[in-house]
Protein backbone atom coordinates (compact mmCIF):
# COMPACT_ATOMS: atom_id res chain seq x y z
CA UNK A 1 0.00 0.00 0.00
CA UNK A 2 1.56 3.17 -0.91
CA UNK A 3 0.79 6.45 1.10
CA UNK A 4 1.18 7.79 4.38
CA UNK A 5 -0.35 5.68 6.84
CA UNK A 6 -2.53 7.06 9.69
CA UNK A 7 -1.98 4.94 12.94
CA UNK A 8 -4.47 6.24 15.66
CA UNK A 9 -2.72 4.04 18.12
CA UNK A 10 -0.12 6.61 18.18
CA UNK A 11 -1.68 9.43 20.34
CA UNK A 12 -3.22 9.63 23.26
CA UNK A 13 -6.89 9.05 23.51
CA UNK A 14 -9.21 11.52 25.73
CA UNK A 15 -12.52 10.04 26.86
CA UNK A 16 -15.14 13.38 26.93
CA UNK A 17 -18.26 12.81 28.90
CA UNK A 18 -20.71 15.71 30.31
CA UNK A 19 -23.93 13.72 31.80
CA UNK A 20 -24.79 10.99 29.65
CA UNK A 21 -26.44 8.62 31.98
CA UNK A 22 -24.24 5.55 30.52
CA UNK A 23 -20.72 7.51 30.58
CA UNK A 24 -19.15 5.78 33.15
CA UNK A 25 -19.88 1.98 31.20
CA UNK A 26 -18.48 3.37 27.95
CA UNK A 27 -15.07 4.72 29.75
CA UNK A 28 -14.71 1.04 31.47
CA UNK A 29 -15.32 -0.57 28.29
CA UNK A 30 -13.04 2.01 26.32
CA UNK A 31 -10.42 1.39 29.48
CA UNK A 32 -10.56 -2.39 28.63
CA UNK A 33 -9.64 -1.90 24.92
CA UNK A 34 -7.42 0.93 25.77
CA UNK A 35 -5.99 0.88 29.35
CA UNK A 36 -4.15 4.66 29.11
CA UNK A 37 -7.23 6.43 28.20
CA UNK A 38 -7.71 9.57 29.99
CA UNK A 39 -11.13 11.37 30.53
CA UNK A 40 -12.12 14.90 30.94
CA UNK A 41 -15.89 14.46 32.71
CA UNK A 42 -18.15 17.80 32.83
CA UNK A 43 -16.78 21.16 31.44
CA UNK A 44 -19.38 23.54 30.23
CA UNK A 45 -19.43 24.19 26.39
CA UNK A 46 -18.18 21.88 23.31
CA UNK A 47 -15.37 24.47 22.80
CA UNK A 48 -14.01 24.63 26.00
CA UNK A 49 -14.29 20.62 26.72
CA UNK A 50 -12.22 19.82 23.60
CA UNK A 51 -9.67 22.24 24.51
CA UNK A 52 -9.37 20.40 28.03
CA UNK A 53 -8.91 17.63 25.98
CA UNK A 54 -6.03 18.78 24.34
CA UNK A 55 -3.98 20.12 26.95
CA UNK A 56 -4.31 16.54 28.53
CA UNK A 57 -2.79 15.35 25.53
CA UNK A 58 1.38 14.68 24.76
CA UNK A 59 1.28 14.16 21.45
CA UNK A 60 0.39 16.42 18.58
CA UNK A 61 -2.78 14.58 18.03
CA UNK A 62 -5.55 13.64 20.12
CA UNK A 63 -8.35 10.62 20.08
CA UNK A 64 -11.42 12.27 21.30
CA UNK A 65 -13.98 10.04 22.39
CA UNK A 66 -17.46 11.08 23.10
CA UNK A 67 -18.84 10.10 26.33
CA UNK A 68 -21.98 8.34 24.54
CA UNK A 69 -19.71 6.38 22.74
CA UNK A 70 -18.93 2.72 23.05
CA UNK A 71 -15.39 2.07 21.30
CA UNK A 72 -14.84 -0.79 18.87
CA UNK A 73 -11.50 -2.85 19.13
CA UNK A 74 -11.63 -2.62 15.13
CA UNK A 75 -10.64 1.37 15.28
CA UNK A 76 -7.16 0.87 16.87
CA UNK A 77 -6.36 -2.66 14.78
CA UNK A 78 -6.77 -0.50 11.68
CA UNK A 79 -4.04 1.99 9.32
CA UNK A 80 -5.56 4.34 7.29
CA UNK A 81 -3.74 5.00 4.02
CA UNK A 82 -3.61 8.55 3.05
CA UNK A 83 -2.49 9.44 -0.40
CA UNK A 84 0.91 11.44 -0.32
CA UNK A 85 0.82 15.27 -0.76
CA UNK A 86 -2.94 14.91 -0.62
CA UNK A 87 -3.98 17.38 2.18
CA UNK A 88 -2.51 19.69 4.35
CA UNK A 89 -2.53 16.99 7.46
CA UNK A 90 -1.30 19.04 10.10
CA UNK A 91 -4.83 20.99 10.17
CA UNK A 92 -7.09 17.97 9.24
CA UNK A 93 -9.02 15.93 11.24
CA UNK A 94 -10.10 12.30 10.83
CA UNK A 95 -13.70 11.32 11.58
CA UNK A 96 -14.70 7.89 12.33
CA UNK A 97 -18.45 6.90 11.37
CA UNK A 98 -20.17 6.07 14.74
CA UNK A 99 -23.49 3.30 14.04
CA UNK A 100 -26.59 4.80 16.31
CA UNK A 101 -27.95 2.45 18.38
CA UNK A 102 -31.36 3.52 17.84
CA UNK A 103 -32.11 4.24 14.43
CA UNK A 104 -29.16 2.33 12.44
CA UNK A 105 -27.73 5.43 10.78
CA UNK A 106 -23.59 5.54 10.09
CA UNK A 107 -22.27 8.99 9.47
CA UNK A 108 -20.10 11.41 11.43
CA UNK A 109 -22.67 12.07 14.09
CA UNK A 110 -21.20 11.54 17.54
CA UNK A 111 -18.35 9.24 16.34
CA UNK A 112 -14.76 8.96 17.24
CA UNK A 113 -12.18 11.81 16.04
CA UNK A 114 -8.63 12.34 15.74
CA UNK A 115 -7.87 16.19 16.16
CA UNK A 116 -3.96 17.67 15.63
CA UNK A 117 -3.87 19.26 19.19
CA UNK A 118 -2.48 22.90 17.94
CA UNK A 119 -5.86 23.04 16.04
CA UNK A 120 -7.90 22.56 19.12
CA UNK A 121 -6.27 25.17 20.78
CA UNK A 122 -6.23 27.67 17.89
CA UNK A 123 -9.98 27.23 17.12
CA UNK A 124 -13.22 29.74 18.24
CA UNK A 125 -15.90 27.17 18.00
CA UNK A 126 -19.70 26.39 20.04
CA UNK A 127 -19.89 28.81 23.12
CA UNK A 128 -16.83 31.40 21.76
CA UNK A 129 -17.52 31.12 18.00
CA UNK A 130 -17.70 34.59 15.99
CA UNK A 131 -18.57 33.17 13.13
CA UNK A 132 -21.82 31.36 12.37
CA UNK A 133 -20.88 28.79 10.09
CA UNK A 134 -18.90 27.14 13.26
CA UNK A 135 -21.63 28.81 16.17
CA UNK A 136 -23.56 25.16 16.64
CA UNK A 137 -20.96 22.42 15.36
CA UNK A 138 -16.98 21.95 14.39
CA UNK A 139 -16.12 22.99 10.84
CA UNK A 140 -16.87 19.95 8.78
CA UNK A 141 -14.51 21.58 6.27
CA UNK A 142 -11.69 20.45 7.87
CA UNK A 143 -13.02 17.01 8.47
CA UNK A 144 -11.65 13.75 6.85
CA UNK A 145 -14.75 11.83 6.38
CA UNK A 146 -14.25 7.65 6.78
CA UNK A 147 -16.66 5.04 6.22
CA UNK A 148 -15.25 3.18 9.02
CA UNK A 149 -17.35 2.56 11.86
CA UNK A 150 -14.91 3.08 15.05
CA UNK A 151 -17.80 3.07 17.53
CA UNK A 152 -21.16 2.76 18.53
CA UNK A 153 -23.18 6.15 19.45
CA UNK A 154 -25.35 4.67 22.31
CA UNK A 155 -28.02 7.44 23.19
CA UNK A 156 -30.74 5.51 24.49
CA UNK A 157 -29.82 4.84 28.20
CA UNK A 158 -32.48 7.98 29.35
CA UNK A 159 -35.89 9.66 27.86
CA UNK A 160 -33.68 12.81 27.67
CA UNK A 161 -30.38 11.43 26.17
CA UNK A 162 -32.56 10.05 23.60
CA UNK A 163 -34.82 13.29 22.97
CA UNK A 164 -31.34 15.05 22.58
CA UNK A 165 -29.32 13.40 20.73
CA UNK A 166 -32.63 13.12 18.21
CA UNK A 167 -33.10 17.23 18.67
CA UNK A 168 -30.00 18.31 18.56
CA UNK A 169 -29.40 16.50 15.04
CA UNK A 170 -32.09 16.81 13.59
CA UNK A 171 -31.88 20.55 13.82
CA UNK A 172 -28.72 20.52 12.15
CA UNK A 173 -29.42 18.23 9.54
CA UNK A 174 -32.90 20.29 8.95
CA UNK A 175 -30.57 23.58 8.65
CA UNK A 176 -28.49 22.28 6.56
CA UNK A 177 -31.30 22.52 4.38
CA UNK A 178 -32.23 26.16 5.57
CA UNK A 179 -35.21 24.77 7.25
CA UNK A 180 -36.84 23.01 3.95
CA UNK A 181 -36.96 19.43 3.59
CA UNK A 182 -36.67 19.83 0.15
CA UNK A 183 -33.73 21.70 0.24
CA UNK A 184 -31.31 19.43 2.38
CA UNK A 185 -29.05 17.30 0.94
CA UNK A 186 -30.30 13.84 0.47
CA UNK A 187 -27.43 11.84 2.28
CA UNK A 188 -28.81 14.20 5.01
CA UNK A 189 -32.47 13.93 4.60
CA UNK A 190 -31.88 10.00 4.92
CA UNK A 191 -30.52 10.61 7.93
CA UNK A 192 -33.05 12.99 9.22
CA UNK A 193 -35.83 10.39 8.11
CA UNK A 194 -34.39 7.46 9.85
CA UNK A 195 -33.89 9.49 13.15
CA UNK A 196 -37.87 11.20 12.57
CA UNK A 197 -38.50 7.50 12.16
CA UNK A 198 -37.04 4.23 13.13
CA UNK A 199 -36.52 3.28 16.81
CA UNK A 200 -39.28 1.82 18.39
CA UNK A 201 -37.59 -0.98 19.33
CA UNK A 202 -35.21 -0.34 21.64
CA UNK A 203 -35.56 1.02 24.97
CA UNK A 204 -36.55 4.82 24.58
CA UNK A 205 -36.36 5.72 20.71
CA UNK A 206 -39.27 6.64 20.65
CA UNK A 207 -38.28 9.49 22.57
CA UNK A 208 -35.32 10.43 19.55
CA UNK A 209 -38.22 10.06 17.26
CA UNK A 210 -40.05 12.93 19.27
CA UNK A 211 -36.50 15.13 19.51
CA UNK A 212 -36.08 15.04 15.86
CA UNK A 213 -39.60 15.39 14.99
CA UNK A 214 -39.96 18.33 17.59
CA UNK A 215 -36.97 19.91 16.20
CA UNK A 216 -37.78 20.10 12.94
CA UNK A 217 -41.44 21.35 14.10
CA UNK A 218 -39.75 24.38 16.23
CA UNK A 219 -37.41 25.71 13.70
CA UNK A 220 -40.36 25.88 11.75
CA UNK A 221 -41.82 27.96 14.24
CA UNK A 222 -38.26 30.32 14.69
CA UNK A 223 -36.67 28.43 16.99
CA UNK A 224 -33.32 29.94 17.75
CA UNK A 225 -30.71 26.90 17.16
CA UNK A 226 -28.04 28.30 18.67
CA UNK A 227 -29.83 26.73 21.55
CA UNK A 228 -28.38 23.59 20.79
CA UNK A 229 -24.94 24.23 22.43
CA UNK A 230 -26.84 25.02 25.78
CA UNK A 231 -27.34 21.78 27.24
CA UNK A 232 -29.32 23.02 29.94
CA UNK A 233 -31.72 25.34 28.04
CA UNK A 234 -32.08 21.87 26.26
CA UNK A 235 -32.90 20.11 29.36
CA UNK A 236 -35.28 23.09 30.36
CA UNK A 237 -36.88 22.45 26.95
CA UNK A 238 -37.47 18.92 27.28
CA UNK A 239 -38.71 19.16 30.47
CA UNK A 240 -41.74 21.30 28.97
CA UNK A 241 -42.35 18.70 26.46
CA UNK A 242 -42.28 15.61 28.24
CA UNK A 243 -45.05 16.18 30.18
CA UNK A 244 -47.36 16.80 27.25
CA UNK A 245 -45.76 13.86 25.59
CA UNK A 246 -44.87 10.94 27.56
CA UNK A 247 -48.17 9.41 28.24
CA UNK A 248 -49.06 9.04 24.56
CA UNK A 249 -45.63 9.25 22.84
CA UNK A 250 -46.56 7.49 19.57
CA UNK A 251 -49.25 10.04 19.49
CA UNK A 252 -47.28 13.07 19.78
CA UNK A 253 -44.59 11.89 17.06
CA UNK A 254 -47.93 10.96 15.33
CA UNK A 255 -49.08 14.71 15.57
CA UNK A 256 -45.83 16.13 14.87
CA UNK A 257 -45.81 14.50 11.51
CA UNK A 258 -49.12 16.18 10.07
CA UNK A 259 -48.01 19.80 11.49
CA UNK A 260 -44.69 19.38 9.51
CA UNK A 261 -46.76 18.05 6.94
CA UNK A 262 -44.11 16.87 4.10
CA UNK A 263 -44.22 13.67 2.41
CA UNK A 264 -40.69 12.56 3.80
CA UNK A 265 -43.06 12.41 7.30
CA UNK A 266 -44.81 9.94 7.90
CA UNK A 267 -46.20 7.90 11.36
CA UNK A 268 -43.58 5.97 13.20
CA UNK A 269 -42.31 2.89 12.66
CA UNK A 270 -43.85 0.06 14.61
CA UNK A 271 -41.14 -2.24 16.54
CA UNK A 272 -41.09 -4.78 13.78
CA UNK A 273 -40.87 -2.05 11.01
CA UNK A 274 -38.09 -0.17 13.24
CA UNK A 275 -36.20 -4.06 13.20
CA UNK A 276 -36.99 -4.64 9.31
CA UNK A 277 -35.69 -1.09 7.97
CA UNK A 278 -32.48 -1.65 10.40
CA UNK A 279 -31.72 -4.63 8.84
CA UNK A 280 -32.63 -3.89 5.22
CA UNK A 281 -31.83 -0.65 4.20
CA UNK A 282 -28.42 -0.11 4.10
CA UNK A 283 -27.44 4.07 5.13
CA UNK A 284 -26.17 5.90 2.57
CA UNK A 285 -22.13 5.92 2.05
CA UNK A 286 -21.05 8.34 4.26
CA UNK A 287 -17.55 10.23 1.83
CA UNK A 288 -16.10 9.11 -1.10
CA UNK A 289 -12.95 8.91 0.72
CA UNK A 290 -10.82 10.46 -2.02
CA UNK A 291 -7.44 11.39 0.14
CA UNK A 292 -7.30 7.34 1.19
CA UNK A 293 -4.37 5.15 -1.23
CA UNK A 294 -5.92 2.90 -3.48
CA UNK A 295 -9.77 4.11 -3.32
CA UNK A 296 -11.60 3.53 -6.86
CA UNK A 297 -14.70 4.19 -8.24
CA UNK A 298 -17.97 2.71 -6.65
CA UNK A 299 -19.26 -0.27 -8.78
CA UNK A 300 -23.39 0.36 -8.24
CA UNK A 301 -25.21 -2.84 -8.06
CA UNK A 302 -27.32 -4.06 -10.91
CA UNK A 303 -30.81 -6.02 -10.24
CA UNK A 304 -32.82 -7.50 -13.01
CA UNK A 305 -36.43 -7.06 -12.68
CA UNK A 306 -38.81 -9.41 -13.91
CA UNK A 307 -42.27 -9.97 -14.06
CA UNK A 308 -43.98 -12.45 -16.41
CA UNK A 309 -41.42 -11.88 -19.60
CA UNK A 310 -41.09 -14.57 -21.83
CA UNK A 311 -37.52 -14.50 -22.37
CA UNK A 312 -36.12 -13.01 -19.10
CA UNK A 313 -34.42 -16.58 -18.80
CA UNK A 314 -32.30 -16.27 -21.65
CA UNK A 315 -30.06 -13.06 -20.41
CA UNK B 1 -26.12 -12.34 -15.85
CA UNK B 2 -22.79 -13.73 -17.99
CA UNK B 3 -21.01 -10.32 -18.40
CA UNK B 4 -22.52 -8.93 -15.29
CA UNK B 5 -22.41 -11.73 -12.60
CA UNK B 6 -22.46 -8.86 -9.65
CA UNK B 7 -26.15 -8.90 -10.83
CA UNK B 8 -29.14 -9.52 -8.82
CA UNK B 9 -32.59 -10.27 -9.74
CA UNK B 10 -35.80 -9.09 -8.95
CA UNK B 11 -39.01 -11.29 -10.11
CA UNK B 12 -42.85 -11.79 -9.69
CA UNK B 13 -43.37 -8.69 -7.47
CA UNK B 14 -46.50 -7.40 -8.22
CA UNK B 15 -46.69 -3.80 -9.23
CA UNK B 16 -44.05 -1.72 -10.22
CA UNK B 17 -42.94 0.68 -7.96
CA UNK B 18 -43.00 -2.34 -5.65
CA UNK B 19 -40.78 -4.13 -7.88
CA UNK B 20 -38.19 -1.09 -7.54
CA UNK B 21 -38.42 -0.95 -4.01
CA UNK B 22 -37.71 -4.39 -3.71
CA UNK B 23 -34.26 -4.25 -5.78
CA UNK B 24 -32.90 -0.97 -3.58
CA UNK B 25 -33.90 -3.61 -0.82
CA UNK B 26 -31.24 -5.88 -2.29
CA UNK B 27 -28.41 -3.34 -3.19
CA UNK B 28 -26.28 -1.65 -0.73
CA UNK B 29 -24.59 1.11 -3.00
CA UNK B 30 -26.12 4.98 -3.23
CA UNK B 31 -26.65 3.95 -6.68
CA UNK B 32 -28.49 0.73 -8.49
CA UNK B 33 -28.43 -0.27 -11.94
CA UNK B 34 -32.19 -1.28 -13.37
CA UNK B 35 -32.73 -3.14 -16.08
CA UNK B 36 -35.73 -4.50 -17.15
CA UNK B 37 -36.38 -8.04 -18.48
CA UNK B 38 -37.21 -7.62 -22.06
CA UNK B 39 -34.01 -5.28 -22.35
CA UNK B 40 -31.08 -6.67 -24.17
CA UNK B 41 -27.67 -4.57 -23.26
CA UNK B 42 -25.49 -4.07 -26.20
CA UNK B 43 -22.17 -4.49 -26.07
CA UNK B 44 -20.94 -0.69 -25.50
CA UNK B 45 -22.73 -0.56 -22.69
CA UNK B 46 -20.70 -1.52 -19.26
CA UNK B 47 -22.51 -0.45 -16.32
CA UNK B 48 -19.35 2.14 -16.02
CA UNK B 49 -20.76 5.09 -14.92
CA UNK B 50 -20.00 7.26 -12.05
CA UNK B 51 -22.09 9.74 -10.59
CA UNK B 52 -20.08 12.91 -8.56
CA UNK B 53 -20.58 12.07 -5.17
CA UNK B 54 -21.60 14.93 -4.23
CA UNK B 55 -24.10 15.70 -6.94
CA UNK B 56 -27.83 16.22 -6.48
CA UNK B 57 -29.94 12.59 -6.43
CA UNK B 58 -31.16 12.37 -9.79
CA UNK B 59 -32.72 9.50 -11.94
CA UNK B 60 -31.16 8.46 -14.88
CA UNK B 61 -32.31 6.86 -17.76
CA UNK B 62 -30.46 5.67 -20.89
CA UNK B 63 -31.55 5.52 -24.86
CA UNK B 64 -32.96 2.21 -25.92
CA UNK B 65 -33.95 0.95 -29.54
CA UNK B 66 -37.31 -0.19 -29.32
CA UNK B 67 -37.39 -3.46 -32.27
CA UNK B 68 -40.88 -2.44 -33.73
CA UNK B 69 -40.78 1.34 -34.70
CA UNK B 70 -37.07 2.30 -34.58
CA UNK B 71 -37.72 4.67 -32.30
CA UNK B 72 -34.43 5.48 -29.99
CA UNK B 73 -35.16 7.12 -26.54
CA UNK B 74 -35.32 6.55 -22.64
CA UNK B 75 -38.51 3.91 -22.93
CA UNK B 76 -37.11 0.67 -21.66
CA UNK B 77 -33.76 2.07 -21.11
CA UNK B 78 -31.26 0.71 -18.28
CA UNK B 79 -32.28 3.04 -15.21
CA UNK B 80 -29.46 4.17 -12.41
CA UNK B 81 -31.47 5.20 -9.67
CA UNK B 82 -30.68 6.74 -6.69
CA UNK B 83 -30.77 3.99 -3.56
CA UNK B 84 -32.26 6.10 -0.65
CA UNK B 85 -34.46 8.12 -2.66
CA UNK B 86 -36.43 4.45 -4.08
CA UNK B 87 -36.93 3.38 -0.47
CA UNK B 88 -39.24 6.09 -0.05
CA UNK B 89 -41.19 7.03 -3.59
CA UNK B 90 -44.69 7.40 -3.70
CA UNK B 91 -45.87 4.29 -4.85
CA UNK B 92 -49.54 6.06 -6.35
CA UNK B 93 -48.13 7.61 -9.21
CA UNK B 94 -48.36 6.81 -12.68
CA UNK B 95 -45.19 6.85 -13.93
CA UNK B 96 -42.38 5.40 -11.18
CA UNK B 97 -39.47 7.02 -12.21
CA UNK B 98 -40.70 11.03 -11.67
CA UNK B 99 -42.12 9.94 -8.50
CA UNK B 100 -38.50 9.05 -7.51
CA UNK B 101 -36.84 12.40 -7.77
CA UNK B 102 -38.01 15.66 -9.81
CA UNK B 103 -34.31 15.46 -10.91
CA UNK B 104 -34.32 13.74 -14.01
CA UNK B 105 -31.18 13.44 -16.24
CA UNK B 106 -31.67 11.84 -19.93
CA UNK B 107 -28.19 9.89 -20.24
CA UNK B 108 -27.23 10.52 -24.27
CA UNK B 109 -26.03 7.11 -24.90
CA UNK B 110 -27.84 3.70 -25.97
CA UNK B 111 -28.39 0.90 -23.50
CA UNK B 112 -29.99 -1.42 -24.94
CA UNK B 113 -32.74 -3.23 -27.29
CA UNK B 114 -36.34 -3.26 -25.30
CA UNK B 115 -37.42 -6.94 -26.81
CA UNK B 116 -41.09 -6.68 -25.40
CA UNK B 117 -42.35 -8.06 -28.69
CA UNK B 118 -42.18 -11.87 -27.40
CA UNK B 119 -45.90 -12.58 -27.43
CA UNK B 120 -49.35 -10.81 -28.19
CA UNK B 121 -50.10 -9.49 -24.39
CA UNK B 122 -46.75 -8.71 -23.47
CA UNK B 123 -46.08 -6.32 -27.08
CA UNK B 124 -49.89 -4.73 -26.48
CA UNK B 125 -49.36 -4.15 -22.76
CA UNK B 126 -46.05 -2.59 -23.14
CA UNK B 127 -47.04 -0.30 -26.01
CA UNK B 128 -50.50 0.49 -24.31
CA UNK B 129 -49.07 1.42 -20.67
CA UNK B 130 -46.19 3.98 -23.35
CA UNK B 131 -48.55 5.30 -25.36
CA UNK B 132 -50.91 6.18 -21.95
CA UNK B 133 -47.83 8.01 -20.62
CA UNK B 134 -47.35 9.70 -23.74
CA UNK B 135 -50.45 10.84 -24.51
CA UNK B 136 -51.40 12.03 -21.20
CA UNK B 137 -47.86 14.03 -20.29
CA UNK B 138 -48.09 12.58 -17.22
CA UNK B 139 -44.06 12.37 -17.17
CA UNK B 140 -42.05 15.51 -15.53
CA UNK B 141 -39.95 17.13 -17.88
CA UNK B 142 -41.19 16.04 -21.44
CA UNK B 143 -41.40 18.57 -24.11
CA UNK B 144 -44.68 18.38 -26.05
CA UNK B 145 -43.88 18.42 -29.52
CA UNK B 146 -41.01 15.30 -29.37
CA UNK B 147 -43.97 13.78 -27.58
CA UNK B 148 -46.53 13.67 -30.00
CA UNK B 149 -43.93 12.89 -32.58
CA UNK B 150 -42.91 9.89 -30.59
CA UNK B 151 -46.88 9.23 -30.40
CA UNK B 152 -47.83 8.86 -33.88
CA UNK B 153 -44.81 6.45 -34.57
CA UNK B 154 -46.01 4.16 -32.07
CA UNK B 155 -49.29 4.30 -33.40
CA UNK B 156 -48.43 3.73 -36.96
CA UNK B 157 -44.63 2.17 -37.60
CA UNK B 158 -44.26 -1.46 -37.30
CA UNK B 159 -46.73 -3.54 -38.98
CA UNK B 160 -44.08 -5.69 -40.85
CA UNK B 161 -41.97 -6.75 -37.17
CA UNK B 162 -42.94 -9.55 -34.91
CA UNK B 163 -46.36 -8.79 -33.24
CA UNK B 164 -46.01 -5.23 -34.51
CA UNK B 165 -49.60 -5.25 -34.95
CA UNK B 166 -50.22 -6.00 -31.58
CA UNK B 167 -47.82 -3.02 -30.89
CA UNK B 168 -49.96 -0.75 -33.14
CA UNK B 169 -53.28 -1.20 -31.51
CA UNK B 170 -51.98 -1.09 -28.07
CA UNK B 171 -50.60 2.36 -28.73
CA UNK B 172 -53.84 3.50 -30.07
CA UNK B 173 -55.47 2.02 -27.01
CA UNK B 174 -53.25 3.50 -24.97
CA UNK B 175 -53.17 7.39 -26.82
CA UNK B 176 -57.23 7.53 -26.49
CA UNK B 177 -57.22 5.95 -22.97
CA UNK B 178 -54.60 8.59 -21.95
CA UNK B 179 -56.44 11.13 -23.44
CA UNK B 180 -59.44 10.34 -21.90
CA UNK B 181 -57.80 10.49 -18.59
CA UNK B 182 -55.10 13.10 -19.14
CA UNK B 183 -56.64 14.51 -15.55
CA UNK B 184 -57.50 11.41 -13.81
CA UNK B 185 -54.77 10.33 -11.51
CA UNK B 186 -56.60 6.84 -10.50
CA UNK B 187 -57.45 5.97 -13.97
CA UNK B 188 -53.65 6.39 -15.35
CA UNK B 189 -52.37 4.43 -12.10
CA UNK B 190 -54.18 1.50 -13.05
CA UNK B 191 -51.66 1.05 -16.17
CA UNK B 192 -49.11 -0.65 -13.39
CA UNK B 193 -52.01 -3.14 -12.22
CA UNK B 194 -51.19 -6.26 -14.87
CA UNK B 195 -54.07 -8.00 -14.00
CA UNK B 196 -56.03 -4.96 -14.90
CA UNK B 197 -54.45 -4.76 -18.42
CA UNK B 198 -54.90 -8.24 -18.95
CA UNK B 199 -58.59 -8.00 -18.20
CA UNK B 200 -58.48 -5.44 -20.44
CA UNK B 201 -56.78 -7.64 -23.42
CA UNK B 202 -59.12 -9.96 -23.72
CA UNK B 203 -62.05 -7.72 -23.22
CA UNK B 204 -60.42 -5.19 -26.49
CA UNK B 205 -58.06 -6.64 -28.28
CA UNK B 206 -58.74 -8.01 -32.00
CA UNK B 207 -56.00 -7.91 -34.73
Amino acid sequence: MSGIAFNPNAYDIVFLSYDEPNADENYQHLLSIKPKAKRVHGVKGSDAAHKACAELATTDRVVIVDGDNKVLPSLWRRNIWIKQGHFDWDNKVFSYSSLNSINGTSYGNGGVKCWPVEKILAMRTHEISDDESVSVDFDFDSYLQLNTIGSHTVVNSSPLQAWRAGFRDAVKLYMSGNGSFDDVDWRNMDRLYSWMHVGADVENGLWACYGARLGCYLIQRGYDHHELCDFDRLNDTFKMYYAASHNNLEKACNNLSILLNHRYVGNVFSVEKSIEYKEKVKPPVRSPEEFVAGNKDPEYDIVFISYDESTDNKK
Amino acid sequence: MRRFPRAKRVHGVKGIHNAYKEAALLCSTDYFWVVDADAEIVDSFNFDYVVPFFDIARVRVWRCKNPINDLVYGYGGVKLLPRCLVNKMDVNTTDMTSSISKHYEPVQELSNITKFNTDPFTTWRSAFRECVKLSSQTIQGQVSQETLERLDVWCSVGTDKEYGKYAIQGARQGREYGLENKNNNEALRKINDYSWLKELYERTVSV
